[in-house]
This record gives C-alpha cells, sequence and structure tokens, in this order.
C-alpha cells in the first residue's frame, strides 16, 4: 500500500476517534433518565472526568419548557419619561424662582407645554433650563414654549430602556434557578427568554411582567457578626468570609444559600443576598457566586422617589475623568434622603433591586438638594469603572423609569409531548436511514455498501459536530438530519455513476476509480456549496427552532463531503490494490 | 443494477414548448390561488394556537361549542394527529382578549366609577392585547380599581397582582392585567370537560408585530438566498446558464407552494426552512446537469448546443433520478410515523425533490439553448450590418 494511503488512514481513524470523543457526554445524557438529565450535578457526576461538557442540548420544542419573546414598551417608557421631566422642570422653576403659568405634559405629541405670563419671564426660564437640561430642545415664540426630548437622547434613552428590562428579566430569572435558561436582546425591542422545563408560563408572564422594586436599605454591619453566628452550623457548600466591613455566607448554590438564612434574622434586621461575578484582571467575567448581605430590615426609600440615574464623569481634580453614577430625587424624596443621610454617615446604603442587594456604597455626608453621587472605588481602569456604573445605573433606573414589557411571543411545550416526538423523530429517522443503506446495497452492491459505510459515519460525524458546539436540537433539526442523510448520499451516487461510465468505456477498474472520483468532485463541490448558501440564509434569518435546522444542515453537508469523498475512496482503493484485472463491484 | 441503462437517448427538449407550456400553466394557477388559499400559520398570521388531547374520545364539534361558549367565534378546531389520539389543534385568530368594544367600555366605566379620582387616559393597545394602563390625577386604592374594572366585565389575570401600581414621582398611574387569551381557551376547556380529561400541550401565541416581523424576514431569507445562489452560478458557469437555473428556481419554488395552496395546511416557519432548502437542492441538481452540459461541450463534437444538452442530461440522468430517490426514501419515515410540522416539512419537500429533478431536466437546459439562440442572434445580426455573410455558417451551425 502506498504510504498517502495510511496517511489517510490516520486522518480518518483520528476524526472518527475524535467523533466518538466528543460523542461522550451526549450518550451520557441520554443515557440518563429523563427526570435526572437535567440536574446538572447528577449529569456532571455522570460524566466521566475526560470527557468534554459540552453536549447536545435539546431544544425546549422537544423537551418542554417555556419560550417568551417580551416586548419593551419603549413609547410607553418615552411618555412615562416625558411626565417625569414635566415633574421635574416643575421643581426645578419653583428651586430656582423662574415665574412659571403653567407647565404640562403631553403624552400623545411627547412634549411639555409651557406658558408664561410675560416675554421676560420666558426668556429667563428657557435660558435656565436650555443650561441645566442639553437634551432637550425648545420651539414656540412669546410666552408659550414647548420643550421634547431631541432625537438623539430618545435613541439612548430606547436603548437603555432594553437594556434596563433585560437586566432586570435577567436578575429575576436568576433566582429561580432554572437550569440553563436564555435571555438575550432581540431586535430593537424584544428579550426572548427560554426557559427549559418551565411548566408555568402564566407564572412565568406574571414574574417578568411585573415592575423591578428598587430599594434602599442601610447595612446593619455592626449587628452582622452576632447574625452569621446565630445561624449555626453551615451545611455543605456554604463558606463563611468577610468583606472589610462585615463577615457574611457565601455559595455557589443560590437556592441552598436562600434556603439556608429563610427566616432566620433577627429582629430588625433582614438577610439579603448579593449575586457576585468574579472577574479576571482584564475584566472578563468567570464564575458567580452568591453572598449574604446583614441589613436593617427597615426600607429607607424606595425607587419611585428615584427620578434619573445617570452615568457622568467626573472632570474636575488632576485625576479626572473619573466615572461616576448621578441620581435625583423627586422632592419628598429628596428629603427623605437628605434625613437619611444625615443619620447614618459612614455606614453602608444597600441599593436593593428585586431583593438582590446589587451594591452597598458608603455614605460619605449628607446629600440635600436632591441629587446625589455615587463615585465608583477600587483600582480599575476606567473602561472598567465605566462599565460597573453603566451597571449600576441601569440597575437604579430600573426601579425609578420602569420600562413596561409585554408579550410578544409565547411557545409552551408540555413535558408529554416532547418525548413522543422524540420518538416519532427517532422512528423516522430510523426507516428512512434503513431504506437508504437498503438502497444503496442493492444498487450499488459492494461499493454501496462502502458508500452505506460512510454515510453511518456521517450520521455519527453530524452528531459529533453538534454536541462538539453544544447545539440545540430541535423538530425541525431531526428532519434536517434525515433529509441531509439522503442528500449526503448524492455525492456517493455522482461518483458511483462515473465508475460505472468509465468502466463501460473500458478503463481498467483502478483507473476507473481514478477518474470517477476525479471528475465528480468538481460537481459534488459545486452542488454541495449552493445548497450550503441557503442553509448560511437560513443560520441568518430564521429564527429558533428552523436555526437548528439550519445548523444540521450545514453541518450535515459539510461532514458528507469528507466521509462521501475521503472514506469511501479509501475503502475502495484497498478493496482493488494488487487486483488491477479484477472486476470491480458496482 | 441499473435503473437507466446505458445509451439511454430521451429527446428531453423535443417537447419543450408544450412541457414549459404545462409548468407555466401550473405556476400561474398556484400564484393566482396563493393570495386566496395560503393559510398562514400563527406565526406570520400572529394568533393563539392550542395543542390539547383528551383521555377519552371527543368530537370536534363539541370542542369547538365549547370553545365558541367561552367568546371565540373565530376559532378553528382541527383533529390533529391520528383519530385515537384524541389530540386537537385549536387556533383564535384574535390575539387581543378584550375586543375594542370591551375596551371602551371599560373606559367608560371607570371614567363613571373613579370619577372621584379624575381618571385620565385609559389606553388599551390591541397589539399587547392583555393590559390595561390608567393614569388617574389622585392616587386610587388598588382594589376600588380592581372592582370597577370587574364591573365592566373584564377577566382579571390570576395571581396576587392583577392591579399594579406603577406610580411614580407623584403621577398615579397603574396597570390592569387581563387573563391571558391561551389561559382562557384552556380554562374554558379544563372547566367543561374536567381538569383531569383535558391536557394542554403546547401552547404558542404570536403577537401581530412578530408576526409580521416573522413574514419579512422569510421573504427577506428567500430572496437573498436566491441571490447568493444566482450570483455563485453566474460566476462559476457560463452567463448563458445563469437565466435557466433562475427561472428553474422560481418553478420549483412555486411548485412547492402549490403543497400549500393544494392543501390548505398551514405555512408556518418550517416552511420557509422548506422553500430554501428546495432552493438549494433545486440548483443543486441543475448544477450537475449543467457541469456535464459544460463537459460534453468540451469535447467539441461538432453538435449543437441542443443535442449537446440533449446529450449530456442523458448522460447525468441515473445520477439524477438515483439522487431524487434516495434523497426521497429519506423522507419516507417522516411521512410514515409524524404528524403535523414535520409531515408537512416531508411531503412538500418530496414535491419539491420532484420539481427539481424535472426542472433542471424539462426546464434549464431549454432555457439555455434559448437564451443561446437569443444571443447568438444578436450577434449575427450585429455582424450582419457590418460584414454580411461571414457569420452565416455559425448561424447554421447552432440552429436546431
Amino acid at each position: 500500500m502506498e504510504r498517502s494511503w495510511y496517511v489517510r488512514l490516520g486522518i480518518v481513524l483520528a476524526v472518527v476517534l475524535g467523533a466518538a470523543y466528543f460523542l461522550v457526554p451526549t450518550f451520557v445524557y441520554f443515557s440518563l433518565p429523563s427526570d435526572v438529565r437535567n440536574d446538572k450535578d447528577a449529569y456532571e457526576a455522570a460524566l466521566p472526568s475526560w470527557a468534554p461538557k459540552k453536549r447536545i442540548n435539546l431544544g425546549l420544542d422537544l423537551q418542554g419548557g417555556v419560550h417568551l419573546v417580551l416586548g419593551v414598551d419603549l413609547d410607553k417608557a418615552v411618555k412615562d419619561k416625558v411626565v417625569r421631566r414635566a415633574d421635574e422642570l416643575r421643581n426645578f422653576a419653583s428651586e430656582k424662582k423662574l415665574a412659571v403659568q403653567s407647565i404640562k405634559a403631553d403624552r400623545t405629541r411627547e412634549q411639555i407645554d409651557v406658558s408664561f405670563a410675560n416675554d421676560a419671564d420666558a426668556d429667563a426660564f428657557r435660558a435656565a433650563v436650555t443650561e441645566q437640561f442639553g437634551d432637550m430642545r425648545r420651539s414656540g415664540s412669546g410666552t408659550a414654549a414647548r420643550f421634547a426630548f431631541d432625537s438623539d437622547y430618545i435613541k439612548r434613552f430606547k436603548e437603555g430602556a432594553v437594556d434596563q428590562a433585560l437586566r432586570t428579566i435577567r436578575n429575576r430569572i436568576d433566582k429561580w434557578g432554572v437550569s440553563e435558561p436564555t435571555i438575550a436582546k432581540r431586535g430593537t425591542d424584544g428579550i426572548l427568554v427560554q426557559l427549559p422545563g418551565f411548566k408555568d408560563p402564566e407564572k412565568a408572564k406574571e414574574l417578568l411582567g411585573r415592575t423591578a422594586q428598587l430599594e434602599f436599605r442601610i447595612v446593619a454591619d455592626g449587628e452582622a457578626a452576632a447574625q452569621i453566628d446565630e445561624l449555626g452550623a453551615l451545611p455543605d457548600g456554604i463558606t463563611r468570609g468577610t468583606d472589610g466591613y462585615q463577615p457574611y455566607l457565601q455559595s455557589s448554590d443560590l437556592l441552598a444559600l436562600q434556603h439556608f438564612v429563610e427566616n432566620k434574622a433577627k429582629e430588625g434586621l433582614s438577610i439579603g443576598i448579593s449575586k457576585v461575578e468574579e472577574r479576571d484582571a482584564s475584566g472578563i467575567p468567570g464564575q458567580v457566586h452568591f453572598r449574604t448581605y446583614v441589613m436593617r430590615s427597615n426600607i429607607e426609600l424606595t425607587g419611585d422617589k428615584l427620578t434619573d440615574a445617570r452615568v457622568a464623569v467626573d472632570q474636575s481634580g488632576l485625576g479626572g475623568g473619573k466615572p461616576y453614577v448621578s441620581l435625583s430625587f423627586d422632592p419628598e424624596g429628596a428629603r427623605q434622603f437628605e434625613q437619611i443621610t444625615g443619620a447614618n454617615i459612614g455606614k453602608r446604603l444597600a441599593i436593593v433591586l428585586d431583593g438582590n442587594v446589587d451594591s452597598a456604597p458608603v455614605i460619605q455626608s449628607k446629600i440635600a438638594g436632591g441629587n446625589a453621587q455615587i463615585t465608583l472605588g477600587g483600582s480599575k481602569n476606567y473602561n472598567q469603572l465605566i462599565e460597573e456604573a453603566t451597571e449600576l445605573s441601569l440597575v437604579l433606573r430600573s426601579g425609578a423609569l420602569p420600562a413596561p414589557v409585554s408579550i410578544f411571543e409565547e411557545r409552551t411545550v408540555g413535558a408529554s409531548l416532547g418525548p413522543e416526538l422524540i420518538k416519532s423523530g427517532a422512528t423516522a429517522s430510523i426507516v428512512g436511514l434503513l431504506l437508504v443503506l437498503a438502497f444503496m446495497g442493492v444498487y450499488y452492491k459492494r461499493t454501496g455498501m462502502v458508500a452505506n459505510v460512510a454515510l453511518a459515519l456521517n450520521g455519527a460525524l453530524i452528531l459529533a459536530c453538534l454536541s462538539m458546539v453544544g447545539a440545540t436540537l430541535t423538530l425541525p433539526g431531526i428532519a434536517g438530519f434525515i433529509l441531509t442523510l439522503g442528500m449526503a448520499v448524492d455525492a456517493n451516487v455522482l461518483i458511483n455513476e462515473r465508475i460505472r461510465e468509465e468502466l463501460r468505456n473500458g478503463r481498467k477498474p483502478k483507473a476507473a476509480v481514478q477518474e470517477g472520483y476525479g471528475k465528480a468532485f468538481a460537481t459534488i463541490f459545486d452542488s454541495n456549496l449552493t445548497t450550503l448558501v441557503a442553509g448560511f440564509v437560513l443560520l441568518q434569518y430564521g429564527t429558533g427552532p428552523i436555526r437548528g435546522f439550519a445548523v444540521t444542515l450545514i453541518i450535515g453537508l459539510l461532514a458528507s463531503m469528507f466521509t462521501a469523498i475521503v472514506v469511501t475512496r479509501l475503502i475502495t482503493d484497498r478493496s482493488i490494490r494488487g487486483r488491477p484485472g479484477e472486476a470491480i463491484s458496482i | 443494477m441499473e435503473l437507466i441503462k446505458p445509451g439511454t437517448n430521451i429527446d428531453f427538449l423535443g417537447k419543450r414548448r408544450t412541457l414549459i407550456t404545462i409548468s407555466m400553466a401550473i405556476i400561474g394557477v398556484v400564484l393566482v390561488l396563493l393570495p386566496f388559499r395560503i393559510n398562514f400559520g400563527v406565526d406570520f398570521a400572529g394568533g393563539t394556537e392550542i395543542e390539547v388531547k383528551f383521555s377519552e374520545a371527543v368530537e370536534a364539534k363539541d370542542v369547538r361549542q365549547k370553545i365558541e361558549a367561552a367568546g371565540f367565534h373565530d376559532a378553528a378546531v382541527q383533529q390533529f394527529g391520528d383519530k385515537s389520539e384524541n389530540s386537537f389543534l385549536i387556533r383564535v385568530s384574535r390575539v387581543s382578549i378584550l375586543t375594542p368594544e370591551q375596551a371602551e367600555t371599560l373606559r367608560t366605566t371607570l371614567q363613571q366609577k373613579l370619577a372621584e379620582y379624575g381618571v385620565g387616559a385609559v389606553d388599551f393597545d390591541e397589539h399587547v392585547g392583555d393590559r390595561v394602563d390608567v393614569q388617574t390625577e389622585k392616587p386610587v386604592p388598588l382594589d376600588v380599581l380592581r372592582s370597577a374594572a370587574q364591573t365592566a366585565g373584564v377577566q382579571l389575570a390570576h395571581g396576587e397582582e392583577s392591579v399594579r401600581d406603577l406610580t411614580r414621582a407623584g403621577q398615579p398611574s397603574y396597570q390592569i392585567l387581563t387573563q391571558g387569551l391561551s389561559e382562557k381557551v384552556s380554562e374554558a376547556l379544563t372547566s367543561s370537560f374536567g381538569q383531569d380529561k383535558v391536557e394542554v400541550r403546547r401552547v404558542e401565541y404570536v403577537g401581530p408585530q412578530v408576526g409580521q416581523q416573522l413574514r419579512n424576514r422569510g421573504v427577506m431569507a428567500v430572496l437573498l438566498s436566491m441571490v447568493a445562489i444566482l450570483l455563485y452560478i453566474a460566476f462559476r458557469f457560463d452567463l448563458r446558464f445563469a437565466p435557466g437555473a433562475v427561472v428553474g428556481l422560481f418553478h420549483d419554488v412555486a411548485i412547492v407552494l402549490g403543497y400549500w395552496v393544494v392543501s390548505g395546511r398551514e405555512f408556518n416557519l418550517t416552511s420557509i426552512a422548506v422553500i430554501l432548502t428546495v432552493i438549494g437542492y433545486s440548483v443543486n441538481d441543475t448544477i450537475v446537469v449543467f457541469d456535464r452540459v459544460r463537459e460534453v461541450l468540451a469535447r467539441k463534437n461538432g453538435k449543437t448546443l441542443l443535442e449537446n444538452i440533449n446529450l449530456a442530461t442523458n448522460e447525468a440522468l441515473g445520477r439524477t433520478i438515483i439522487t431524487s430517490l434516495v434523497t426521497a426514501l429519506s423522507l419516507v419515515g417522516l411521512m410514515i410515523f409524524t404528524t403535523g410540522s414535520l409531515f408537512d416539512f416531508a411531503a412538500a419537500m418530496l414535491i419539491g425533490i420532484i420539481a427539481g429533478t424535472y426542472s433542471s431536466v424539462f426546464v434549464a437546459g431549454p432555457i439555455a439553448v434559448a437564451v443561446d439562440h437569443f444571443l447568438e442572434k444578436r450577434a449575427a445580426d450585429k455582424k450582419a450590418l457590418g460584414s454580411a455573410g461571414k457569420t452565416a455558417a455559425k448561424r447554421t451551425a447552432h440552429a436546431d
């Protein structure tokens, strides 16, 4: 045998072994009983330590669960913001002693109408407002003025509103402990939420549609040690740590931690939990764990008193360019905030959104006037600080200016349907495959059997690739798998028809094989490429399950180029070796 | 074994005018009927689709009656799968639980009942469907608002938060959440057939904006893939071949659409996947034939293009038939063992495979010949203006 044959054999064997290796997790997953396999710990325990982690996931349509696309009602958010701003202008006018007859918010036109007693008042007000609120443009003259947000601001505001809703939703789903949820932005105003195995869509819709609750509480650093000690012996997986202000408990298992501290707070205290994302030096998020905060049970201030929160950059001083978060409160909120900060200088103020302690900055001084700043500490670089400030402002705004969400799309699949679909899909695949195998065996005899080996390998390769990238198998994906197996045979049909033709033209088997593979290659390449183009377009434009179909189709065609050309050639070359005169079974 | 004997010589192009006329007629009929017959599923039309399974035999008629009693007069109820499965597909095209009249009633009721609080805007967005936003001048106790909404006959959502307080910065603002559409349908069924007898297996709700969006994306996907494939053909093959492939492509897509036109089955996202796959498959088939034509032309056998295309088609016939047959075989399992969207996938795909095979033999080739004639004629006319007579010999060589 020539050396090149052994090289090719080596490559094929390597691919086969690689495929087997990547199929291990998928095999382990499906051999577990269906009620256990989605338990992360049970699955990881069953998986050999040397095996890769990624596996084929079952799509929501096959394993059951809730798929929701939530739409953020941006128009309404803008209208609310206009009403808000009208309030702010009113406060601003009374604070600066500017004479105004009336300030009215016009929700439908998204503008604020202001009227004045005389031109002098009007000019003074306009000048002051232009200076203070740079994000508004004004029109109208004389004693009537109209203010509206400029379009750039509206654009940024809308983007912010979607991010804010995304943050709130992620926050809540984290709390439910759903395994492997998907939460992503879709389009300009949509948020995709997939909850595998979640059974109650009504509950999901209600909880996700709810307005975020933002609270400010004082952190009880002094009482924390006694409170933590009183909780008693720590169960497995929960450890104790300290942040320099107070001792805390931490765990990577949110539910266990929640369960452990539940109803154990002493009189006047409350134990909050915070999600902590560890970041490496370059700011890339890594492991997530959860820690406790011992806080006072009294809610000092709620988010509805907050009017806005935004990221600003401190340009003063030598070290200038330090980002911070600026907050503004309505008059009542301003009074409360002044009182709280005055009474608790040096203590920490916890910012709690939907029960999750987001951060706990230290109160430096008494803050009056309704405008506060949260500066971010630590030895972080500018970009990390900006990112952190943006996150914090999102949290604060979620509580202050909730962007209403509605349901755009809901797809719920009950748990009993999935297994049935998998079963009928699997039966259909096997029947289809057997028919193809039988036909090839009968029609092309030995060469057909060789093609069958390649086809079986092709199927395994598709599954291995899907497993390797952790792809999701959907119902259309199963159809794509079957169809791809049918289409993959095309390459072998092309090759075999060519070989037959060359044999008829009087060539020797070896030369016929050579010619057959050579001439068929260009055709196979061209024809597969067009289907691949269609597949990629589908991947780009498709949604959900349809993308599963596209992925299977693309992987299947690529794999078929390898199996139908390289693998069959390898076997055919071997079988005609040293018997140049002998007829080839085709 | 050989299905197509070597040396087969069928005159595929001889009847080309008749066959193309027939094809065009079929396409014409499909395209004319398309707007009337196409049955958009919830993916594209918006609405709610619910698959329910009963534990005992139930008539579709009874199911429809119960749904209608719950106030959905446009509901479509369909037996799903085998009769013994007792499964039904219920489709309600309405997306909002409140009709515009009901929303109006709610508005006037709230304005009357809550007059002392100064009701401002009562916003009901039909596209959102299950939520009413209320603004007042003075704060309203939630209980008062809730009972006012109930007197207007609005069914509120279950759970603690059917009325929410969204007051911010002193602007009283509330949200009334109505019962969801899918929830109402399933509740109507469970209450009339018994909780343990009905199982809601699948719910799909698609809002109207999303339906529109998905429809646009689907059309974009089909057009984009066609353009991409044609660019590839124009680049890879002779320009003369591209129009044949294009017409073949439209032919196949139109015929596949015919599946939904004739059967009246639901046209959904999976249908788009079928169409795109058919596009890929059809061109794949055409390319194999064209590749052969290119090869035959390279032999320079002195035959006309028409004869050569005929020859190439015959030579590639074995592969064309076998590949289509094998692909079709792989779909047999799906057609036997599945119902619903997978069955439609297989059936439409099968039609696409047949159309694709037919078009690569009977449509793409003849059009290539026609284009060739046209180009030759134009070239000849041009030359005839300059030096008459010189091109006459060349022209006859290409005439059929």
